[in-house]
């Protein structure tokens, strides 16, 4: 094993700056982050939640914005949704306003609300799939149905590009028997 | 050539260069290959509706102004033991490596001390701990000091850890033997090993100067040596063994008074995925410095502003910093107590909720840890049964 010098920089340079390289990163990456989070918990709110989240803690870790923790970027989006969809407080709370939404809105001579129940009812059961499978399962799906190239996939799960592809078909046919056997119950 | 494998079929699909040369002339002419990758094809568009989603426009500058107060109010509360959280740091991952968490358990118990263990320097004299002292810390002490890289530059080595394969294999690569409790608990135990490293602080004169110019706070002059003098704590190597549960648990509760809103319910919370035992050894770490010392920093430390009554007349008390070992227990969460194990002077912690605790002793240059949801007399007794 080698050892890695690692140094730390100085409060003066990890403060945070307006225009400063954690900025631009936020401003490119913030899309494909709750993209990613997207994927695993299907609701917008709680995906930008999770973003929230990912840059707060990437900041800690990494102030200066620097790139090659990309990766972890990647990662921790779906460790923070996956952590999300078992928390489910907020969501049920957010969930009754929507369908609050939806009822004013079906009354108003909008979307069908049969429709838009039915949208929501299979959202539910990708979400509670995503958080019943193996957790490297669900890493791969949300990585790569997140908008994530091979490599990128690869570089967030620390695994050679060559095994993305057969991890992902494993994830998918685990995927398809999940919300399978979910649905038939 | 052998057919294509369904992972570079299914990449195909999505990445249609990603298969070249001798594969793609195989693809080209084996019709099997064909089926299976439009079988495939069809596979993943089902997959791919199970994830077909609302459209969403999102606004990244809103999100960021969102973002913003709360980056600038962490900036403004930053701790002077930062530098080591962010070695600690929470890292994703699908599986955290027990060699990891291992490095920063030891890291907890070893560097943790960093600022207290600057005390323990002496001019080109090597400092070797041989017993512990407890130092409680409001953690509103911490904060009010001046942050540690006010003074200087900090660097570290990134701890390098690893899982082992047996209690042999650990013994092979650290030189240290793992301890075995009488009565082991039920589960699996997995080994991991810590390579030895180091953290350096290099003092700089100017740096500490033009930080007080800046925020307006005069500090304490330097005393004599101590500008460009580098103080370096040497740890490791180390290794432990974990008996069931999570270690990740461990490094939960460890971290979780700096990293939640609710220390207490997420020290709850962490413990609830606690080892049955965690046991460590390590080296007992040493302490070098190339210019400053023992007394010269504990007098300017003693001189800084914003340092709480309590916590001087703690570190007045520390002793004789060259064999002890100062660890900073966070009174706000934990509690402390001198014990004996093994026929010598230890330390209980334990956190306030009672759920975990751990003993800690120093024999023979090693420093031992046993840990889990042990009360002090548990912890003593496993302890006392290590052969």
């Amino acid at each position: 094993m080698t050892s890695q010098t690692l140094a730390v920089p100085l409060i003066s340079r990890d403060g945070y700056r307006p225009g400063g390289p954690f900025e631009h990163l936020f401003l490119t990456e913030y899309a494909r982050v709750v993209g990613i989070a997207y994927r695993v918990v299907a609701d917008r709110d709680e995906a930008e939640d999770v973003a929230q989240e990912v840059f707060w803690r990437f900041h800690r870790r990494y102030p200066d914005g620097r790139e090659a923790a990309m990766g972890w970027l990647h990662a921790a989006a779906v460790h923070t949704a996956l952590n999300s969809i078992r928390t489910r407080k907020r969501r049920v709370v957010r969930e009754l306003t929507h369908f609050a939404d939806q009822a004013l809105t079906g009354a108003q001579g909008g979307p069908d609300p049969a429709q838009l129940a039915e949208q929501d009812e299979r959202r539910e059961q990708l979400r509670a799939a995503m958080g019943r499978i193996p957790k490297k399962s669900a890493w791969v799906l949300a990585l790569r149905y997140g908008g994530l190239s091979y490599q990128e996939v690869a570089d967030a799960l620390g695994v050679g590009i060559g095994q993305v592809g057969t991890l992902l078909r494993r994830a998918e046919i685990t995927l398809r028997k999940e919300v399978q056997s979910g649905t038939s119950q | 050539m052998a057919h294509l494998s369904d992972g570079a079929l299914r990449r195909m699909h999505d990445e249609a260069l990603s298969v070249t040369g001798a594969a793609r002339r195989h693809f080209d002419g084996c019709t099997a290959c064909q089926d299976r990758y439009t079988a495939m094809g069809e596979e993943a568009a089902l997959t791919q509706g199970l994830f077909e989603l609302p459209e969403i426009n999102l606004d990244p500058h809103q999100a960021l102004a969102k973002l913003q107060p709360r980056l600038v109010k962490a900036d403004s509360q930053k701790s002077f033991l930062d530098p080591i959280s962010r070695l600690l740091a929470w890292s994703p991952g699908p599986a955290r490596p027990v060699g990891l968490t291992l490095a920063a358990v030891v890291l907890t118990v070893a560097v943790a001390a960093y600022p207290m263990s600057l005390l323990a320097a002496r001019l080109q004299v090597l400092n070797q701990a041989t017993s512990i002292v407890p130092v409680p810390v409001a953690y509103s002490d911490l904060q009010d000091l001046p942050k540690l890289d006010t003074f200087g530059t900090f660097q570290a080595t990134k701890p390098s850890g690893a899982e082992a394969a047996s209690a042999a294999q650990a013994l092979a690569k650290t030189g240290l033997h793992v301890p075995v409790p009488a009565n082991p608990p039920a589960g699996v135990a997995r080994y991991a090993v810590l390579d030895s490293g180091h953290a350096a602080f290099t003092f700089n004169a100017a740096k500490a100067q033009a930080s007080a110019d800046l925020s307006g706070k005069p500090l304490p002059p330097m005393p004599t040596g101590m500008d460009g003098s580098t103080v370096t704590v040497a740890y490791g190597p180390a290794v432990g063994v974990v008996y069931g549960g999570s270690i990740a648990g461990l490094a939960g509760v460890a971290t979780a008074s700096s990293a939640s809103a609710d220390p207490t319910q997420a020290t709850i919370d962490a413990a609830k995925q606690l080892p049955a035992l965690i046991l460590l050894v390590a080296k007992a770490p040493t302490v070098t410095s190339t210019g400053v010392t023992a007394k010269q920093l504990e007098n300017y430390l003693l001189k800084q502003p914003g340092l709480s009554s309590g916590l001087a007349k703690e570190i007045k008390a520390i002793g004789d910093p060259t064999t002890q070992l100062p660890i900073p227990v966070p009174d706000d969460y934990g509690t402390s107590q001198q014990v004996t194990v093994q026929g010598g002077q230890g330390l209980f912690i334990g956190d306030n909720t009672g759920i975990a605790g751990a003993v800690i002793w120093i024999k023979n240059g090693l420093i031992n840890v046993v840990a889990g949801p042990f009360s002090s007399s548990e912890a003593i007794a496993v302890a006392n049964s290590l052969s």
